[in-house]
């Protein structure tokens, strides 16, 4: 149920479902990133597992870690990682940035996307 | 030294770096290389069998590239973190049945560990729809039984299991012409002995069991000695304590074969002055051979100018059956060690105990992915709780093979006809192209096993060719 409704305000308002700190659950999120966890570390300076470390990655450009093979695909998508942008792209990303290397077929659900975009939040330097 | 330094690279993250190419810098703009080396060998693929042929080439003194499209080695073997536990995302158990991967724990003196399961005290299956929980010795015989019946004409078909082809034949032709699920129809066996061997047939080919060739199933058995607690043994029980990913680290800091990661071959073109490689990111590279060590899924998906043999184009595109899902579950508290075989209908159609943990880590396997979004945490508390009703999940997580563009699928069993039609021809080379993998191996085909099999055996009839270049 409450996923529905979070799913209808997303249709019409968008700008509410975005995460904000008021709204974010420890516990949700830290489980949310449990299927990201395998392949992207998230601490300052953390190991490269398959992707790119994501400390600090929302607000970052796109493709920007040093030394880190992107795909040509991620290499020319050239955004911005706003919340929004986030929001796309972890709801397909194999759709959004066609060619990525990065083999996740998405998280359909807008609570497990808003989750997710919390704990990256959390884990930065703002 | 060297392999040290090899080691540290690797447990810091991307291995070998500095071998990625200018072009991948941050201005996303692809440069054309402008180092044109000219390699002995250029090894496209670094998962266990293009890291063994690398290795064994560059040991023998040949000027060696090993070219990795993703950015870590490994294949389809990967090894991350999960529940506290390093654990293998991919190809994870292996045997002493298997002769080339126990070799390779020997020598370089690797720990291995083995799956809670072993030990499973309770029991779970289904009857008729009916769920059942008892013990080993209710579980077992039955299934046993059913797996005489299965595997009859491998005792006649594959004593030389090593030789695939060896008592090629009408007879023998017949039966890799039907699916296993055509074979267990026809079997006198009752009919939950049926469920349990479409089943059994299904996690085997990692897709349904009528997709499978029958033939192709019959050789795990043979290559474990005809004996069914060593081959549960071979595919199931042992592991490396800290991943595979220890084994590949150790076969990397012997070799001094280049390493060039986040590199895609896309087109390979060969002339009268040798092979020019094409790569995603514009460059060109020259060698004398190369082994094409890419999975049998993704062939399809590089251009070969000339053009392959139909047999081969038309496998490639055919492909492997291996399609399914394998997860990692933690569930909450303690619970009896579990050994969970449903149908093959079910999402997962095994469920066991990896880590008796004070949360347990569960593992299943799931034939489908459309039967089970794997990262759909509802579907999945849906599907363990087919075996464990009380379950509560804290996490879970399924790589998924099959959307990953450089592997397309999981481990490698044929579909009818392939063995008998088209494996000789699938590893003749094509000039000075070789094809390896565990998708080609001789024996334990799907494999870590027929991994560096197939890429240790390439590797020396390479090295023998070189010596009169
Ligand atoms: C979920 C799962 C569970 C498994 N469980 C087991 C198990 O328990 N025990 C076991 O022994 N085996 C298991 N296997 C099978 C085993 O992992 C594989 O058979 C084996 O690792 C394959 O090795 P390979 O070197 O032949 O191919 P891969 O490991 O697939 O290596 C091929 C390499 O080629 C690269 N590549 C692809 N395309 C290109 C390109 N165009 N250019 C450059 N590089 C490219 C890939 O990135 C990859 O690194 C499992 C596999 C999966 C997926
Ligand atoms: C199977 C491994 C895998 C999983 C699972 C995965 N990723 Fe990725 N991710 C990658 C790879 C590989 C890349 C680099 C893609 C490329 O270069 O095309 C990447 C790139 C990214 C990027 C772009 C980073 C940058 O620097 O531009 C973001 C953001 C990201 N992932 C977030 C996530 C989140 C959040 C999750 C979990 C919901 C997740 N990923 C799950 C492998 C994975």
């Amino acid at each position: 149920m409450k996923s529905f409704k979070l799913l209808s305000a997303m249709c019409f308002l968008p700008f509410l479902v975005i995460a904000s700190d008021d709204v974010c659950d420890q516990q949700a999120s830290k489980k949310a990133f449990s299927k990201c966890a395998a392949c992207h570390s998230v601490n300052e300076g953390g190991p490269t597992l398959l992707g790119p470390n994501l400390f600090d990655v929302v607000g970052r450009k796109s493709a920007s870690v040093k030394g880190f093979p992107y795909s040509p695909a991620l290499n020319e998508y050239n955004k911005i990682w706003t919340e929004q942008e986030l929001h796309t792209f972890l709801e397909k990303p194999m759709k959004v940035v066609p060619g990525t290397m990065m083999a996740f077929g998405g998280l359909r659900k807008v609570s497990d996307r808003n989750a997710v975009i919390c704990f990256l939040k959390k884990n930065s330097n703002k | 030294m060297k392999r040290r330094n090899f080691i540290k690279n690797v447990a810091l993250g991307v291995a070998g770096v500095t071998a990625i190419p200018s072009s991948a810098n941050s201005s996303g703009v692809p440069l054309h290389s402008n180092s044109r080396k000219d390699y002995d060998v250029v090894v496209i693929g670094g998962g266990f069998a293009g890291v063994t042929a690398a290795r064994d080439l560059s040991q023998s003194g040949a000027k060696t590239l090993l070219l990795e499209a993703r950015p870590r080695l490994g294949g389809r073997t990967f090894t991350s973190t999960f529940g506290d536990h390093k654990m293998d995302m991919g190809g994870t158990w292996f045997g002493w049945g298997q002769p080339n991967i126990w070799a390779e724990k020997l020598k370089y003196n690797l720990p291995i560990t083995e799956s809670a399961a072993i030990n499973a005290t309770s029991f779970v299956w289904y009857d008729k729809g009916q769920r059942k929980v008892g013990t080993a010795d209710e579980y077992w015989p039955e299934v046993y039984e059913a797996y005489d019946k299965f595997y009859e004409p491998a005792f006649k078909y594959l004593n030389r299991p090593y030789e695939p082809l060896f008592h090629d034949s009408k007879e023998f032709r017949a039966l890799d012409s039907i699916s296993a699920r055509e074979a267990i129809d026809a079997l006198e066996v009752s009919e939950i002995q049926k469920d349990f061997l479409r089943s059994f047939a299904s996690i085997n080919g990692h897709s349904s069991s009528d997709k499978s060739s029958y033939l192709d199933q019959l050789r795990w058995l043979a290559l474990s000695g005809f004996n069914k607690d060593f081959m549960w043994a071979n595919i199931g029980q042992y592991k490396f304590k800290n991943g595979t990913s220890e084994l590949i680290e150790h076969m990397m800091g012997d070799s001094s074969a280049e390493v060039k990661l986040g590199t895609a071959c896309i087109k390979i073109k060969q002339s009268d002055s040798g092979v020019t490689i094409f790569t995603n990111r514009n460059e060109e590279i020259k060698a004398k051979f190369v082994i094409m060590a890419a999975p049998l899924n993704v062939l399809k998906d590089i251009q070969f100018s000339p053009a392959l043999s139909p047999i081969k184009q038309k496998s490639f595109k055919q492909g492997h059956t291996g399609s399914g899902v394998k997860i990692y579950i933690k569930i909450k508290g303690k619970h009896p060690i579990i050994y969970a075989n449903g149908t093959e209908d079910m999402a997962l159609n095994y469920l066991w105990t990896e880590y008796d943990d004070d949360d347990q880590i569960l593992v299943g396997f799931g034939k489908d992915p459309e039967k089970l979004d794997v990262y759909d945490d509802d579907a999945v508390l849906k599907a363990v709780q087919e075996y464990l009703p009380n379950a509560e999940i804290l996490e879970s997580f399924g790589y998924d093979w099959n959307i990953d563009p450089y592997s397309k699928g999981t481990w490698c069993m044929y579909p009818p006809g392939m063995l008998t039609t088209a494996f000789e021809e699938m590893n003749r080379p094509e000039g000075a192209v070789h094809f390896a993998g565990s998708d080609f191996a001789y024996g334990w085909r799907g494999f870590i096993d027929g991994a560096i099999e197939s890429g240790a055996r390439n590797a020396q009839i390479i090295i023998e060719k070189l010596k009169n270049v």
